[in-house]
């Protein structure tokens, strides 16, 4: 039987690369997003070109009910093979300095809060079968608190440590695998440029990704030589680091 | 974001704002304000892009959004491109039935240009076999156009150069493939006549048909000799093995190629001997798989590369079959006057074509050239659109980025029609490039 994968997060970018490949390898889908208008596309997308089953939800992560999520799939798709949280919402300039209350709320809830209780409703069931996968996607930007990306920088870097606690307790289970992501900067209308390093395609994270379902891989980055200058920036004094305008 | 841009044959570089929205609500928030709308960025003449607007591609939207296999209709995104229809269509041996030379062709490109292959003589172009369209335009909201309905928003959207606002899907007409191999034989050619003549003697039997010519030296004995290269849909499936995966890598962007130009006075006439008599004594018969065929640019983009930053001018020119025979004649006396080497010289047959609009249709032969962007080239060109106008010849205003808007007035007689529509249904002008500035559009 072809697994049944849940990606929160498919309508653009990553999550819709990773659908594609998914799709091209015979995975019922379950997409989830807020734009409607491009999860209606990219489904009948799929369902023409792969020949598979996919459902789609619109949900706000900003405002929903993750029980009525839930039961929402438990109907449409049963059994959950792969869960896949892709969701996430970034905005260099106003997340810098004071920031406006309700943005930071904005914040922290699309990117920690909502993809915590997504998981958290799912764990049970992801803890029931070794070959299930639960997947994350966090940021270089989490490696070091700086200038820029405050809040959103912390929240990836809480969702990394609350995802390497569901990898202890699911492994403890002999529950799903987990793999958490720190991405480099990727090519999307997220972000506008890559600075002086080379924006990755997602479709090859996508690939790497969906290549990697099965390994208990844990938190690794993602394209590898980002390990790199994470340990660099990681490892600056505050003497120098202070000093850069990043 | 602030990027270099640049049409293909590099004649016109600017610095333009791009932007390339993945969410249709973005997509609809950049056309709101008009600009330009950008497809692949392969316009020869920079029909996608320009320096005082916003540029908005539409790569994101390239989903396939219905298909009916026995109906035989597909219904994509504008940003679709011809390599991802083909890859799908193929293996249910169903095809476009008009298709230009290369992969990374967006279908909103195909419909902008009311583009041609090379079996205009039996499909005619792109623009019959759209069944409906959907677009968008700030003052008109969502229109759904198609030959019935919205008919005159419709066909001033067919081969409208993307002034009429932002495509967001298309639905096409298919047509069954015959099968996924082509036989390939080449005629050898003694001379651009020759050459017609041969062209229109197999244009009933022959499924495709192209003739190649070597203009690469002017004062040369060998002038005008070439191959005229047919091919017919072959009969058995020698190999079913699937499509490779299309990975088109051309890319308009000046910083992509060479400093200096490969292709020049001194190499063309080597590289256009070798290629002749490859194509006439070594590979005289073949059999291709059909993207070979269909996108014979694809693979040889090295080709555009070589050209330097200095670049190319393509012309295309339409001749009446009636003026032919005058015109090849004349044409080579004008080349030889202007000492000009052609890179590339090929001719192919429209037939029963409809003169609507800019659409570059009709009937007649089309002759195509590449020369070198330099003042000599200019000075030929000039010459040259003297000549067409007299003989009563169309030149493509897709392929030529210098051809002056008085010549485009003369050569077609719709000019003002359409711009005096184009303006009645859109008075503010929202959408524009750096084509309809040059052209007085």
């Amino acid at each position: 039987m072809k697994p049944h994968s849940i990606i929160i997060g498919a309508s653009a970018g990553l999550g819709r690369a990773l659908a594609e490949e998914l799709a091209a390898r015979g995975h019922s889908l379950f997409l989830i997003s807020s734009d409607i208008e491009d999860l209606q596309p990219l489904a009948q997308d799929l369902r023409i070109r792969f020949n598979i089953k996919v459902f789609i939800s619109s949900v706000d992560l900003k405002n929903f009910y993750v029980h009525e999520l839930y039961a929402d799939i438990c109907n449409q798709i049963g059994e959950v093979n792969n869960l896949f949280l892709i969701a996430g919402r970034s905005d260099p300039l106003k997340d810098s300095g004071f920031i406006d209350d309700h943005f930071l709320n904005h914040l922290i809830t699309t990117n920690f809060l909502s993809i915590c209780q997504i998981v958290n409703i799912f764990l049970p069931a992801l803890s029931m079968n070794q070959s299930y996968n639960l997947v994350g996607i966090g940021s270089v930007a989490g490696v070091r608190g700086r200038q820029k990306n405050m809040i959103y920088a912390a929240s990836k870097r809480g969702l990394e440590t609350y995802f390497e606690s569901c990898r202890h307790w699911l492994t403890r289970q002999n529950g799903a695998k987990v793999q958490f992501y720190r991405l480099g900067i990727m090519n999307t209308s997220m972000a506008q440029s890559g600075g002086p390093f080379p924006m990755a395609d997602p479709h090859v994270i996508a690939r790497t990704i969906a290549n990697n379902l099965g390994k208990d891989l844990g938190t690794t980055c993602l394209p590898s030589w980002w390990k790199l200058i994470m340990l660099i920036i990681q490892n600056l004094p505050w003497l120098i680091f202070k000093k850069l305008n990043i | 974001m602030k990027q270099i841009l640049a049409s293909l044959d590099q004649n016109v570089v600017i610095e333009g704002d791009l932007f390339k929205p993945d969410r249709m609500r973005h997509l609809i928030e950049y056309a709101q304000k008009g600009g330009t709308i950008r497809g692949s960025g392969l316009s020869y003449v920079a029909a996608g892009l320009s320096h005082s607007g916003q540029n908005i591609s539409t790569e994101f939207f390239n989903r396939i959004v219905d298909f009916d296999e026995h109906k035989q209709y597909l219904k994509v995104e504008a940003g679709c491109t011809l390599g991802r229809i083909f890859e799908f269509l193929t293996p249910k041996n169903l095809q476009l039935p008009v298709q230009p030379g290369y992969p990374a062709i967006t279908i909103g490109g195909c419909v902008a240009g009311n583009v041609h292959g090379k079996n205009h003589n039996k499909d005619g172009v792109f623009g019959q076999h759209i069944l409906e369209l959907t677009l968008f335009h700030p003052s008109h909201g969502t229109i759904i156009c198609s030959p019935s309905r919205h008919s005159d928003i419709f066909d001033l959207t067919i081969g409208g150069f993307g002034l009429t606002g932002l495509i967001i899907d298309v639905t096409l007409k298919l047509k069954p493939l015959a099968n996924r191999e082509m036989h390939i034989s080449n005629m050898t050619a003694q001379s651009l006549f020759d050459g017609y003549e041969k062209i229109l003697s197999i244009k009933q039997t022959a499924d495709m048909a192209l003739g190649w010519f070597d203009l690469s030296n002017p004062q040369s004995k060998n002038l005008g000799k070439g191959f005229i290269m047919h091919g017919q849909y072959s009969f058995h499936n020698e190999n079913k093995s699937d499509n490779e995966k299309i990975l088109p890598s051309l890319n308009s962007s000046p910083s992509k190629r060479y400093k200096f130009s490969l292709i020049n006075s001194y190499t063309l006439p080597i590289i256009n001997f070798l290629y002749r008599h490859k194509n006439i004594y070594w590979t005289r018969k073949q059999t291709f798989n059909l993207e070979k065929m269909l996108f014979p640019a694809y693979g040889k983009e090295a080709y555009f590369l070589g050209f330097g930053k200095s670049g190319f001018i393509e012309q295309q020119n339409l001749i009446p079959f009636d003026q032919v025979e005058s015109y090849l004649k004349e044409f080579i006396i004008c080349l030889k006057k202007h000492n000009i080497p052609v890179a590339l010289t090929t001719m192919k047959l429209f037939d029963n074509g409809k003169e609507k609009f800019l659409s570059y249709d009709g009937s007649g032969l089309s002759f195509t050239i590449d020369i070198f962007n330099n003042l000599a080239s200019q000075d030929f060109l000039s010459d040259l659109d003297k000549l067409n106008c007299r003989v009563g010849a169309k030149t493509s205003i897709l392929k030529d980025s210098r051809l002056p808007t008085k010549i485009i007035q003369y050569q077609y007689k719709e000019y003002d029609t359409f711009k005096r529509e184009l303006l009645a249904f859109d008075p503010k002008r929202l959408f524009q490039s750096e084509l309809s500035l040059r052209i007085g559009l």
